[in-house]
């Protein structure tokens, strides 16, 4: 369904996706997970539109995914969430919800105002579809709340309501349980499962290797942007290249040292800079 | 002072439109339009030059309208992932392209001095008579902009508007193609603002170069945040506001016994310091947008 | 086609025009390397330097020309500093479009505060009348060849100061990264005030070359507002020498496109570019610049949303 062909992303001089390819079938939970650095957020990236990859091809449903139009992915049945939500704070929850969905007699600006009665309609049976989903996350009492104004975890809850409105067939997820408090970690398990039973597939990009244990089929393991296991989660502890990229190959005794390059004047050594101006 | 009064509420109820399109364009798609004018003046001048040559008056501002919206559609395509205060840059460039060529190009727009001579509005009125039938036409128009700019922001477009505008990435990653919006909008707002200008120069009788400069710009600029940007409502009690105080100001030098030519330096002293009050200590404005409350739709 | 035989004056007319803008489009990236929004009341201190450069000549001449001088630019930078302290930290911490409605607010409220208090009529400076000189055709005056050779020495001065001082360090340390700057010690709030400071004055001396060269024109910020943005743009918001270049930039397009013939694409008698359109070739560049290249010819400033 969602596949990659020789995927590779650079920036400037670093990889930071390395011919990678990969396949997602359906209703499959796929976990990706890596150190820091090694292009997991990069390749959800590059998987959901957002980034052109410098080389090779994403593919879903037979489509190619392009950059140029990252809006279209999603329409396709392709959503994925943000490990920072950033929920607007002067929209209702119960809007991003609507926001979510597809109502193209409410978004086309003719249809507004020439058919309401048909808008209307429209927009009654989306929230009926909505308030659905939000009682699922325990979230239907606060659907006149601002959205930005609930918790990071309430709002990575909403995220994931908001993009299944269209019942989408693959969703990507970055880092579902960053700054997620434990119980809410278990109940957000669960919605992922009962979400892969609704039959959407789910690539889960995240640190947690509990989480990522309970929940996967198998798991991709990431290094320096290159695939480097594909197995089940219980097989990556027996893997020598994924416990060799976790536990780091860092010299001894190189000073640690922090360039700022910039828009003026170049690279600063703040290193040396040890007078106050 | 009736006849002064008629005039304000006649100005406000255009700049009222002018100020209803800019508050779609960047309250509710955080568009930051620093060309408004040039759209309004584009109107006005379509509208000018249409009926010299002949055209009916109600023809000559739809005619006015689509050019406008025209220009709108274009600035949209402009610069498709600018970050908001680069694009504003391209948009006072673009305005001040278009004022340049109004100056310019006289044997079109009557160069620096402008078109008039234009055929009034109700010939068979006089005096205030014609002022309230004005008004009447003004009042009822900004009131079908506002209406108009009122459901659309009620809609999942103006719910697609508002999501691009507090986080255009989460608006994408719903489906949503945000520069098919941003021209929507700005092709919708360019027809409003048509109409504003298209009214002010039937009103006037007459347009000139000088209405596109920045300051005319800054001034819609000011309505839409003293009266909140995001608010419809607010736009119209902030150009009310706003085009009261602009008109008042001769009054208020007199009282005061100033010279009179610091008439001009103390309207834009007045307007500047209102805009920079509101920024600093309101920056919502004076009708904050509301929280829209889906309730009576839940079943 | 271009003609080829005044080619000394293109290039006297590009380094008078460069030397026009360069000063105030680096004051103008220099803010906005610490502020981070475009400060469209920028431009503005180069009118208010040459006014008070102007007054304080004709009121004190003991100090004399360069007297009134020194004081017009720091009197800019110090107006700069304020407006910053107590209305800009205030409105860019609202987020970039407050900061650039209420730059233009500030803008345009100082233009009428100078418009105010020494009336609309443009002032002259009293300097000698001495004629221009005629070098192999082209012509060149004293003060301009002052101007060119005193904002020569500005950017000079200046760049070595960036360069070679802690100071110059500190300001490309905020200017890179401010956080980190700020966790290494650096006093960015007291550094970004000497940041605006110096910017400011740099634009007070580029108003105050200007109006020696030709004349103190009220109206000075309003005409120089797309110009210098134009210039801050094209070489890179945010970039020093940037701006610098795309002064030069600006400076030579405007020069060369006055002078292309387009009658010779219709074949009938020269037709020029009207001068009423001068400025708006800085503007299109502006509009180009930002549709295709936003971050301009050196900096990485321009963002994408």
């Amino acid at each position: 369904m969602l596949s990659a062909h020789d995927v590779t992303r650079s920036f400037g001089g670093l990889t930071a996706v390395n011919h990678v390819s990969l396949e997602i079938g359906p209703r499959e939970i796929v976990g990706l997970v890596g150190p820091n650095g090694s292009g997991k957020t990069t390749l959800l990236n590059l998987l959901s539109g957002f980034l052109a990859p410098t080389s090779g091809e994403i593919r879903f449903d037979g489509t190619a995914v392009s950059a140029r139009r990252a809006w279209q992915p999603s329409r396709l049945g392709l959503r994925r969430s943000f490990q920072l939500p950033k929920l607007p704070a002067r929209m209702s929850v119960l809007e991003v919800m609507l926001a979510g969905g597809r109502l193209p007699a409410g978004a086309s600006p003719w249809r507004s105002l020439l058919t309401p009665g048909r808008v209307r309609r429209e927009e009654a049976a989306f929230i009926g579809k909505a308030m659905g989903l939000l009682a699922e996350v325990d979230l239907a009492g606060l659907a006149d709340h601002p959205a930005g104004g609930l918790s990071g975890g309430q709002q990575k809850l909403l995220g994931l309501a908001a993009a299944l409105m269209d019942d989408p067939a693959v969703l990507l997820l970055d880092e579902p349980t960053a700054g997620v408090n434990p119980s809410l970690r278990r109940r957000m398990a669960d919605h992922l499962r009962r979400i892969r039973e609704g039959g959407t597939a789910l690539v889960i990009v995240e640190h947690d290797m509990g989480f990522i244990g309970d929940l996967c089929d198998r798991c991709l393991a990431l290094d320096k942007g290159a695939v480097i296991a594909n197995c089940r989660p219980d097989e990556l502890s027996g893997n020598q290249q994924v416990v060799e990229a976790y536990l780091g190959r860092r010299r001894p005794g190189v000073p640690l040292r922090v360039v700022a390059g910039g828009a003026v004047g170049g690279a600063v050594d703040i290193r040396t800079n040890g007078a106050r101006a | 002072m009736l006849e002064f009064c008629l005039h304000v509420l006649i100005m406000s109820a255009i700049f009222g439109i002018a100020a209803v399109s800019l508050n779609l364009q960047a309250g509710t798609g955080g568009l930051l339009n620093f060309g408004q004018i040039a759209l309004f003046g584009i109107g006005a001048y379509a509208v000018a030059i249409l009926t010299r040559a002949g055209l009916p008056w109600p023809a000559a501002l739809l005619a006015g309208m689509a050019a406008a919206a025209l220009a709108g559609f274009a600035i949209g395509r402009l610069g498709r992932d600018l970050a908001a205060e680069y694009w504003a840059l391209a948009t006072l460039a673009v305005a001040e392209l278009v004022r340049l060529v109004a100056l310019n190009e006289d044997w079109l727009t009557g160069g620096p001095q402008g078109i008039g001579g234009i055929a009034v509005l109700f010939p068979g009125l006089d005096g205030v008579a014609r002022a309230l039938a004005t008004l009447a036409l003004a009042a009822l128009l900004l009131l079908g902009t506002a209406l108009v700019a009122r459901r659309l922001g009620d809609t999942q477009f103006g719910r697609v508007l508002r999501l691009m505008r507090e986080n255009p990435d989460l608006a994408t990653a719903l489906g949503h193609d945000i520069v098919a919006c941003k021209v929507k909008v700005l092709a919708i707002g360019g027809a409003m603002a048509g109409l504003a200008g298209g009214l002010y120069t039937l009103y006037l009788a007459f347009i000139g170069p000088d209405q596109l400069l920045p300051f005319e710009t800054f001034l819609i600029w000011t309505m839409v945040v003293l009266g909140g940007l995001g608010n419809v409502a607010g736009a119209v009690v902030g150009a009310l506001l706003v085009t009261a105080l602009y008109a008042g100001i001769p009054f208020l030098k007199d009282a005061v016994a100033l010279p009179s030519d610091l008439t001009g330096s103390l309207r834009v002293f007045a307007i500047g310091s209102i805009v920079l009050a509101v920024l600093m200590l309101k920056p919502q404005g004076l009708v904050p947008e509301r929280l829209r409350r889906l309730h009576a739709q839940r079943p | 086609m271009i003609q080829i035989l005044p080619i000394l004056q293109i290039l006297i007319d590009t380094l008078i025009r460069t030397s026009d803008l360069a000063l105030i489009a680096l004051g103008l990236n220099l803010s906005y390397g610490v502020s981070r929004f475009p400060n469209v009341a920028h431009v503005e201190m180069a009118p208010l330097g040459a006014a008070v450069a102007l007054a304080v000549a004709a009121l004190f001449p003991v100090g004399g020309l360069v007297g009134a001088a020194i004081a017009g630019a720091l009197a800019a930078g110090l107006a700069a500093m304020l407006l910053h302290r107590f209305a800009f930290e205030r409105l860019a911490g609202a987020g970039p479009a407050s900061a650039l409605i209420g730059s233009l607010a500030i803008a345009m409220m100082l233009r009428a505060g100078l418009q105010a208090v020494f009336g609309t009529r443009p002032q002259q400076f009293d300097t000698p009348l001495i004629p221009p000189h005629d070098l192999w055709g082209a012509i060149l005056s004293d003060l301009q060849i002052a101007a060119i050779a005193i904002t020569a020495v500005c950017l000079i001065g200046f760049f070595a100061m960036l360069r070679l001082t802690p100071l110059g360090r500190s300001i490309r340390a905020i200017a890179a990264n401010p956080a980190l700057a700020t966790a290494s010690g650096i006093d960015a709030r007291r550094v970004t005030l000497v940041t605006v400071f110096l910017g400011g004055t740099l634009a007070g001396i580029g108003g105050i070359l200007l109006a020696l060269v030709t004349q103190l024109d009220i109206g000075m910020g309003q005409m120089l507002l797309l110009p210098v943005f134009a210039a801050a743009i094209v070489g890179g918001l945010g970039s020093l020498p940037g701006a610098v270049i795309g002064a030069f930039a600006i400076a030579l397009a405007e020069t060369l496109v006055m002078r292309i013939d387009f009658g010779l694409l219709a074949a009938d008698g020269p037709r020029y570019l009207p001068l009423g359109y001068l400025t708006g070739i800085g503007f299109a560049l502006i509009v180009v610049t930002l549709v295709y290249r936003p971050e301009g010819l050196l900096s990485r400033g321009g963002r994408r949303a």
